[in-house]
C-alpha cells in the first residue's frame, strides 16, 4: 500500500537522516510541493557541520566522567564517617568510664543521692532473701508494742479522750492509784 | 533482532556491568554516546564550549540517576531526556537569548526556499534554529538530527505523539518563515546570525 500525505509528512525526518527514501516517497516529493520544501530543509539542516570540539575532549571525557562519578561514590562513604565516628566515641568512652571507675563503697551508695548502683543479685538463692512479705499478716511488720498504743489513743473520740485525760489526773493525783 | 533492539540489549549490559560495581562500564557509555550527546547541544546551544560542558553535565547527571532509569525507554532516549533538559537548563542559566519571531514574517512567499537556502551560510540555519521556542527546537533537532521516531522524540520530550508533531510542523514552519523572511529583506540576505 502507497503511503499517504500524512505519513510522509511524519517519516520525513527519518527518511532524510537515513537517506534511505522509498521510490513511492521519491514520487511523492516529486508531485507533493510542501513535502519537498521540507525535505529540503530536512536535508539543509542535516548539512550544517558540528564542530569538533578539539582540545582531546572526546578523548578525556570517558575517563573524566568516570574520576567524577568514582569521587562523588566516595563522598557519599565519606559523608557518614562522622556519625560513625561519633558513634564509636561515645561506645568506646562509656566502656573505658565503666571499666576504670571503682564501684562505689556502701556508704558512697547510701549518701550519694545520685550514685547509681546496680546490684548483682546472681550469686543469691532464694533462702539468702529474707522473707519481708511472706506469711505476715496485715499491718503486723508496722505495729510494735509502742506504734499500737499510738495507733489506740488516735482512734479514740474526742468524749473518750476527756475521759481519759480526767483519770489520768485523778490517778496522778491519789498517788498513782484510780 | 534489529540495530535499536541490539543497541538497546548492549546499553542494559553495560549498565548492570556498571551496577555490578565495574567503573570502567562507564568510559564504555560515555565513548558510546558521546559524539551524539555533543552533536544535540550544539544544535541546541550552537556554541563549542557550551556544548562541551553540557556534555560533560549529561554524563554526571545520568550515572548520578542511574538507579532511576526504569528500563521502561531505551537508554538513549533517556540519555537525549537529560541531555535535552540540561541544555534547556543551560539556557535558561546563560539567558536564552531565543528571539520571539516577528509574526508579520508569517506568510511570506515559501518557493524562493530551494534557491534561498542555497545561498545562505550554514551558520545562518543554525543562527535560525536557534532562534526558535524551546520545545519546537528540540522536537526539530530531535526529529532532524537524532533519528528519532515520532513515539521516541514523544519518550525524551515526555509529551503525546500529537504535541511533537505539532511543536515540529510549527517549528519547521517558523524555519521556513525566517529564511524566506531573510531572502524578500536585502539587508540581511547572506547575513550570518
Amino acid at each position: 500500500m502507497r503511503p499517504g500525505h500524512e505519513e510522509i509528512k511524519d517519516k520525513l525526518p527519518e527518511y532524510i537522516s537515513t537517506g534511505n527514501i522509498p521510490d513511492d516517497v521519491k514520487e511523492h516529493l516529486r508531485s507533493c510541493d510542501k513535502c519537498s520544501q521540507e525535505a529540503f530543509l530536512l536535508q539543509e539542516l542535516n548539512k550544517v557541520q558540528v564542530p569538533e570540539p578539539g582540545g582531546l575532549f572526546f578523548e578525556t571525557l570517558p575517563q573524566k566522567v568516570r574520576a567524577s562519578v568514582r569521587q562523588k561514590k566516595k563522598g557519599f562513604l565519606f559523608r557518614f564517617v562522622p556519625v560513625f565516628t561519633l558513634i564509636a566515641l561515645v561506645v568506646v568512652t562509656g566502656y573505658i568510664y565503666h571499666t576504670i571507675t571503682p564501684p562505689l563503697t556502701e556508704e558512697e551508695l547510701f549518701t550519694d543521692p545520685f550514685a547509681i548502683q546496680v546490684f548483682d543479685l546472681s550469686g543469691l538463692s532464694e533462702d539468702d532473701i529474707p522473707p519481708i512479705s511472706v506469711d505476715i499478716a496485715d499491718d503486723e511488720i508496722y505495729l510494735t508494742e509502742e506504734t499500737s498504743l499510738y495507733r489506740e489513743f488516735a482512734s479514740l473520740s474526742s468524749e473518750e479522750m476527756e475521759d481519759l485525760y480526767e483519770a489520768l489526773e485523778i490517778k496522778n493525783r491519789n498517788g498513782g492509784v484510780l | 533482532m534489529d540495530v535499536k533492539q541490539t543497541r538497546y540489549a548492549e546499553d542494559l549490559r553495560l549498565i548492570e556491568k556498571y551496577l555490578g560495581g565495574d567503573e570502567y562500564a562507564v568510559e564504555e557509555l560515555v565513548m558510546k554516546y558521546q559524539r551524539k550527546v555533543y552533536s544535540l547541544a550544539y544544535r541546541m546551544t550552537g556554541d563549542i564550549e557550551d556544548s562541551k560542558d553540557v556534555t560533560q553535565k549529561t554524563f554526571l547527571q545520568v550515572f548520578a540517576n542511574i538507579r532511576g532509569f526504569r528500563k521502561k525507554s531505551s537508554f538513549y532516549t533517556w540519555l537525549y531526556r537529560i541531555a535535552m533538559n540540561t541544555c534547556l537548563n543551560h539556557l535558561k542559566k546563560k539567558g536564552n537569548d531565543t528571539l520571539e519571531l516577528n509574526e508579520s514574517i508569517a506568510g511570506s512567499n515559501g518557493n524562493a526556499l530551494p534557491a534561498l537556502i542555497k545561498e545562505e551560510r550554514s551558520s545562518f540555519i543554525r543562527g535560525s534554529l536557534k532562534k526558535l521556542p524551546d520545545r519546537q527546537k528540540t522536537a526539530v533537532t530531535l526529529r532532524a538530527y537524532e533519528e528519532l521516531s515520532l513515539k521516541e522524540t514523544a519518550e525524551v520530550m515526555k509529551c503525546s505523539e500529537g504535541a511533537v508533531k505539532a511543536h515540529y510542523h510549527n517549528g519547521m514552519k517558523r524555519l521556513k518563515e525566517i529564511l524566506s523572511a531573510s531572502a524578500d529583506s536585502p539587508g540581511r540576505k547572506g547575513e550570518g546570525i
